[in-house]
C-alpha cells in the first residue's frame, strides 16, 4: 500500500527543492494486520540489536522503458534473531535504523518462516508508477 | 556501491489491472516488453558479494521480477571481479560498463 507519508515523500523527492533520503529501507514484521494509508510505523517491526531480520537497505532495480522499480533484500537470520518467526509483512522506509518515513506497507504474499540461524528469506518489493 | 547492468532480451513490466485483491494491494499482470532492454541494479556498499548473487538470481529475486529469460544476455558492472562472478554463475557474456550502449 502506497501510504500517505509515501506520498508526500514523493513530492520531496521528485519536485521539491528540498530533497529527502530515497526510501530504500527494507523491514519485516511477524504482524499481520491489513495496512492503512494513514499508518506512519510498521507494527511489531522486527528490531532485534545484531539480527539479522532488522531494516536493513535493499538493493533497486529498474529495467529501462518500463513502468516498475523493484527493491530487493535477501534477510538472514543469525544467532540474535529471536526464532521460529512468521514474516508476514514489509515495509519500506528512508531512514536506518529507526525512524524515518514509512513509504510502502505491504502484506506478503505468502507468510515466510524461518527457524534457524542460516534461514534466508529473499524478499523483492515491485512497485509500478502508474 | 557497485553499479551491475544486465542485458535484458525478455524483459517484463507489472501492470495494474485496477483490482485490489485481499491484501489491499493493487493487482498487477506480468507483461512481456518488446526488444533489448536494460536492467540497472544497485547493490548497497556492505551487503557480501554472496549476498549480491543471491539477491539477483533467486526465484524471488531481482532478475526473476525483472525477466522472462532464464539469465541475462549479458552483464557488466562497475566492479570487473563482480562482473566475472555474475556472468560465470549465469552462464552468460561479460561485458565492459557502457551503459549508454
Amino acid at each position: 500500500m502506497y501510504l500517505n507519508g509515501g506520498k508526500d515523500l514523493t513530492y520531496t523527492n521528485m519536485v521539491s527543492l528540498s530533497q529527502a533520503a530515497a526510501a530504500n529501507y527494507m523491514a519485516l514484521t511477524a504482524n499481520s494486520a491489513s495496512p492503512v494509508a494513514t499508518d506512519t510505523t510498521l507494527t511489531g517491526e522486527i528490531t532485534t540489536a545484531s539480527g539479522g531480520l532488522i531494516r536493513a537497505q535493499g538493493t533497486p532495480a529498474h529495467t529501462n522503458g518500463t513502468s516498475t522499480w523493484t527493491l530487493t533484500k535477501t534477510f538472514t537470520a543469525n544467532g540474535s534473531d529471536s526464532l521460529p518467526v512468521t514474516i508476514a509483512k514489509m515495509a519500506t522506509f528512508n531512514a536506518t535504523p529507526s525512524g524515518g518515513t514509512m513509504m510502502f506497507e505491504t502484506l506478503l504474499s505468502a507468510t515466510a518462516t524461518l527457524t534457524a540461524s542460516g534461514d534466508q528469506l529473499v524478499l523483492t518489493d515491485t512497485v509500478t508508477m502508474s | 556501491m557497485p553499479t551491475i547492468w544486465l542485458g535484458n532480451h525478455a524483459a517484463v513490466d507489472h501492470i495494474p489491472t485496477g483490482e485490489v485483491d485481499d491484501r489491499g494491494e493493487h493487482v498487477k499482470v506480468r507483461t512481456p516488453i518488446e526488444g533489448k532492454r536494460c536492467t540497472i541494479v544497485q547493490p548497497p556498499d556492505d551487503i557480501s558479494v554472496a549476498e549480491i548473487i543471491t539477491t539477483l538470481t533467486h526465484p524471488s529475486g531481482v532478475w526473476a521480477a525483472h525477466s522472462n529469460a532464464d539469465a541475462p544476455a549479458w552483464v557488466a558492472s562497475t566492479d570487473p571481479e563482480l562482473t566475472q562472478v555474475l556472468a560465470s554463475v549465469w552462464g552468460c557474456e561479460a561485458r565492459d560498463p557502457e551503459p549508454e550502449a
